[in-house]
């Protein structure tokens, strides 16, 4: 089946993903406006204007009501998906670079970036508090002597958070007592994306080192390694089977491999450049990248790789 | 060996046997043979009951007579010794009463009749009447049940043994009547035949070798010396040994029809080989046996001794219960060989030529059809048809009466002619039906002039053609197929519609592929393509489109050359060689191609090849003194017409898979990768069942942080609940801009 294409973003994509049900898929890009789109045709139903410089990073919560988006104008942005409207907005002092909904869409966390001789921080807001009330909770990652978040995630039932960093370290955080309870050091280079499979049980990271891994998402143990030859950008669990999909290189490429092994049988081209961004659908039967040609692309799996079974 | 297919203890039965019969014909010894009478003559002359004694025991006396008969007597036993009392007094002895011989005058008739008292003598002298011919019968028994009925069966004692014996031989299978079939037997031969009881040996699955996953199929190789057959499992990367065995059979193996059994050849009978290990799972006792035919359905067994004077020189065997079904004695008229007995193809049938036509046996009686032959003056040959109860035969030019071709089909008790043609001027023809049933074609020789003496005919001016029967049109039309140069062979392809003719001599030979048309154009053979090249013998694939053409070695050349051509396009695919080859037989699959060397054909480096249906080189190996090798067949495929369209349609999806799989048989990825990977498949499958027990637990809380909604079931949930979504897309875009 033919890809779909999805033409609106006029600079490279960022961060894409689909909600819970997975007929909606977001989408954002350094041009400022970040999109939403049926994910089964393609169409683009709107966008969320406001923001004044790329976005790096969104989320969506669980029942689709609320849109969550980090971006370099130092704001990060609470929406209504449905009309558009923006509901929270935090302004920051610096880029903001990563946020993300808590399992049960309450809360946000969101983080910014070390430039200016600022520190970088990682904030915990709950999105029903008007912004300019509450404090919410603000950790100085910096003064902990680590370094800038790059990529962030919420723990199984919201009791504690994972993130990656710019050295490769992955961080867990409990969020009662509002600090480190783990601290790793899985890969040499950024940890670009970090991404959970569907029931929250794994954590795959993708570093610039050419690796991606998988861990249990509550002891971090490292169970399995995806090397490629070109750095990761992305990366993604399959629902359905136990397959992971790769995304990333300086040329275009996408990988696909087995989460079991870790062998690559499947790989899928289009894109012109490097892939920024993968998701899968929550179905597991089409997944979407984003590239830094500005395209996204929705790719029907075929029935070769549904009834696809590795021989052993 | 793991078991002996005939244990010593049963052949010595026979023996003693055999020995006891020829004693008795020869009545002027004793039971005793001259050789053990030497050395116990000493017992003899005390008393003439030892006798009785000794025909139980023979079987142990030679451990035990000495000391368990010790002989406190006093006779000059170095005088006795010399002369044993039949030779003393031979009158005497020969008028000696002994106990075997009265049993032996008595049989056993089954299968009478059960009336009650009233008709019982009337049974009686109906039955008396049967066999008074034979001799006076001195005494008759019928036992009774309660009731005062007869019970079914009745003893009958004759004067003397030849009388009993050819009563037995002329009413065993005797028609009373419609439900009355005498089973008859000797009283003496009553022992024997209940004191080997079928034993019911538990065979496993039969058919364990077709559930190999990869329909990987099997051989079998068998070396003359030392007298070695070895079975081989053709997997991919390249023919693994099954099972090794010496001696598993005196001379020959024969594969049954659908690859079910192995039978191996011994002095006294047949054995059956089979299920996952071997093991034999059924005999067939026959002395003497050369060769064996099956019925195509694998169910009868066909046993030939052909020693003269043979009463039993065929038998006929149900494989499943090892019982004898009936026995035929050998006879003049028909050449001997493992065809004598042509099967039709459901079994249904069985068929010899005689002396004056087709005698065909239906298998529930096994007796002749309609209680007589099909008489067809001068017959010359018949063949069943594959896949229908029709056989085509031909009659031989016999006077001024010319030959005739004849297709007939078996209509309940008659024989009934479908189509037929005359032909003139015959020599010979030889009957070959496709293996589908739908062609049936002859191969003619004909002569222009006739000369010499009447019982030595020379013929000159030969000329050959071939008569076509298409069996599955509408009156089955006829085609003749001229051919100008002598035929050395040809072959139909078994599923299609061609025809290979090879003509020439020597190794100056023409390959003419024709093509038989179908329904319209039926009526007319075209000659697709002629290939100039030195063959003797073409063998199509089992499912057809590919042909080996191979060159055996004959008197003059080596022979050797194999042709792998596609008959679909006619390109060669491939040129190879084997020389002095032997014979080319192809899998039953159609995938591979084994050509060999045997130790009948050449001196040595005698050797088996496997070729691809390309004609590539799998595997080769020689094998010193090679005196056989086969495919273990396979039963017909179980698929369906429709079902085996639908795999082709498929193909495109069952091709990268089995590719795949191959890829992984053929670089033989070793058991211990595998191993590592089933092991980290299972790691990971414990990691997530870890992780479901962790989730269910977590559950409730779950569902308290998203407001009671359990949204772990998403999709199960829209699979049963949710019918049908109507989605509405917008045609229109909109741009909504929050203006606060």
């Amino acid at each position: 089946m033919k890809p779909i294409l999805l033409q609106a973003h006029e600079r490279s994509l960022t961060k894409i993903c689909y909600n819970r049900e997975g007929d909606l898929l977001f989408s954002a890009g350094k041009d400022k406006f970040p999109s939403v789109w049926y994910s089964i045709n393609g169409e683009r139903l709107g966008s969320y204007n406001g923001h004044n410089g790329a976005v790096w990073s969104i989320d969506v919560n669980w029942n689709s009501t609320a849109f969550v988006s980090a971006s370099g104008d130092s704001t990060v942005r609470v929406w209504d998906v449905q009309t558009g409207r923006e509901r929270n907005l935090y302004q920051l002092d610096t880029p903001c670079r990563c946020c993300a909904f808590s399992y049960d869409g309450n809360m946000i966390l969101y983080t910014n970036d070390d430039v200016m001789g600022k520190p970088c921080e990682m904030y915990l807001t709950d999105i029903r508090i008007r912004p300019n009330e509450g404090s919410s909770v603000r950790i100085n990652i910096t003064q902990k002597g680590l370094r800038k978040v790059t990529s962030s995630l919420w723990g199984t039932l919201d009791e504690f958070i994972v993130t990656g960093h710019d050295n490769g370290e992955l961080v867990q955080w409990d969020i009662k007592a509002m600090d480190d309870v783990r601290r790793e050091k899985p890969h040499q280079g950024q940890i670009i994306d970090l991404q959970t499979n569907k029931d929250l049980t794994f954590l795959i990271s993708s570093s610039k080192d050419c690796t991606a891994k998988l861990f249990d998402i509550e002891t971090l143990e490292h169970l399995k390694t995806y090397t490629t030859e070109r750095p990761i950008n992305s990366a993604a669990i399959s629902p359905l089977k136990d397959h992971v999909i790769l995304g990333g290189g300086q040329e275009a490429i996408e990988v696909t491999q087995t989460a079991v092994r870790t062998e690559e049988f499947a790989r899928v081209k289009g894109h012109f450049g490097p892939i920024n961004t993968i998701a899968i659908h929550p179905d597991g039967k089409s997944y979407a990248s984003g590239g830094e040609d500005g395209l996204v692309r929705i790719h029907y799996f075929d029935k070769d790789y549904l009834d696809y079974d590795v021989v052993y | 060996m793991p078991e002996q297919p005939f244990d010593n203890d049963s052949t010595g039965g026979e023996q003693q046997q055999q020995q006891q019969h020829a004693d008795q014909s020869n009545n002027e010894f004793d039971d005793n043979s001259p050789a053990n009478n030497n050395e116990q003559s000493g017992d003899e002359e005390e008393e003439e009951d030892d006798d009785d004694d000794e025909n139980q025991t023979k079987g142990d006396e030679d451990e035990g007579k000495e000391e368990v008969e010790p002989t406190p007597d006093f006779s000059d036993e170095d005088y006795g010794a010399d002369f044993p009392d039949d030779v003393l007094c031979p009158e005497l002895m020969a008028e000696r009463p002994k106990e075997h011989e009265s049993l032996n005058n008595i049989i056993v008739v089954d299968n009478l009749p059960k009336v009650d008292q009233v008709k019982l003598e009337k049974l009686k002298a109906v039955i008396s009447k049967v066999y008074s011919k034979f001799g006076v019968c001195r005494n008759e028994y019928y036992p009774l049940d309660e009731e005062g009925k007869t019970k079914g069966y009745g003893f009958f004692e004759f004067q003397n043994e030849q009388m009993a014996i050819e009563a037995v031989k002329q009413t065993d299978g005797y028609r009373l009547d419609k439900n009355h079939t005498f089973s008859v037997n000797l009283m003496s031969d009553f022992d024997r035949l209940t004191q080997v009881p079928p034993e019911p040996i538990d065979t496993g699955n039969l058919f364990s070798w077709l559930a190999e996953p990869d329909a990987v199929d099997q051989f079998a190789v068998q070396s003359d010396d030392p007298k070695k057959t070895t079975i081989y499992s053709n997997a991919l990367s390249q023919p693994i040994v099954l099972e090794d065995r010496n001696k598993w059979t005196e001379n020959n193996f024969v594969w049954s029809p659908k690859g079910t059994y192995l039978a191996s050849f011994h002095e006294q009978g047949i054995a059956f080989w089979g299920g996952k290990e071997f093991r034999q799972v059924q005999r067939f006792a026959h002395r003497g046996v050369n060769y064996i035919d099956f019925s195509p359905g694998e169910r009868y067994l066909v046993t030939i001794s052909p020693r003269p004077n043979n009463p039993e020189a065929f038998i006929i065997w149900d494989i499943i219960t090892g019982q004898k079904k009936r026995s035929f004695p050998l006879d003049q008229h028909s050449s001997q060989g493992p065809s004598y007995f042509k099967w039709s193809f459901q079994d249904q049938y069985f068929a010899k030529q005689g002396p004056d036509g087709i005698y065909m046996y239906d298998r529930e009686s096994f007796q002749l059809v309609d209680k007589k032959p099909f008489k067809i003056p001068s017959l010359a040959d018949f063949q069943w048809s594959p896949t229908d109860n029709r056989l085509a035969y031909w009659t031989a030019e016999d006077g001024n009466v010319p030959a005739r071709l004849v297709l007939a089909e078996v209509n309940g008790v008659r024989l009934e002619e479908v189509r037929s043609k005359t032909l003139f001027n015959v020599i010979d023809c030889k009957l070959c039906w496709q293996k589908r049933g739908d062609y049936l074609v002859v191969k003619v020789d004909r002569y222009t002039k006739k000369s010499g003496e009447k019982n030595n005919p020379k013929y000159s001016g030969l000329i050959y053609n071939f008569e076509i029967f298409h069996m599955r049109e509408k009156n089955v039309p006829l085609d003749t197929l001229e051919v100008k140069e002598m035929i050395q062979s040809f072959a139909i392809e078994p599923v299609g519609h061609k025809l290979v003719v090879i003509t020439g001599e020597n190794l100056r030979t023409n390959v003419t592929f024709y093509k038989m048309g179908q329904g319209q154009k039926s009526g007319k053979i075209e000659p697709l393509k002629v290939m100039t090249q030195p063959v003797t013998t073409s063998i199509w694939a089992p499912n057809g489109q590919y042909v080996v053409l191979a060159a055996m070695k004959t008197g003059q050349s080596a022979g050797g050359q194999l042709i792998f051509v596609d008959a679909n396009d006619m390109s060669i695919m491939s040129k190879q060689e084997h020389p002095d080859l032997s014979d080319v037989e192809w899998d039953p699959t159609g995938r591979y191609v084994t050509s060999y060397v045997t130790l009948w054909n050449a001196k040595r480096d005698h050797s088996f090849k496997i070729w691809t249906f390309q004609g590539n080189l799998v595997f080769e190996k020689s094998v010193e003194r090679l005196v056989a090798f086969h495919w273990r067949p396979r039963p017909p495929s179980l698929l369906t017409e429709d079902m085996i369209r639908e795999v082709r349609r498929n193909r495109t999806v069952w091709t990268p898979k089995l590719d795949q799989r191959d890829r992984i048989l053929r670089t033989g990825e070793s058991a211990k990768q595998q191993e590592q990977r089933r092991k980290q498949l299972d790691e990971f499958q414990r990691l997530k069942e870890k992780n479901v027990k962790r989730l269910a637990i977590q559950k409730q809380q779950r569902a308290q942080l998203r407001g009671g909604v359990d949204t772990d079931s998403l999709f199960e949930q829209q699979a049963s609940n949710v019918g049908e979504e109507v989605v509405e897309f917008l045609i229109k875009t909109e741009e909504v801009e929050y203006k606060p």
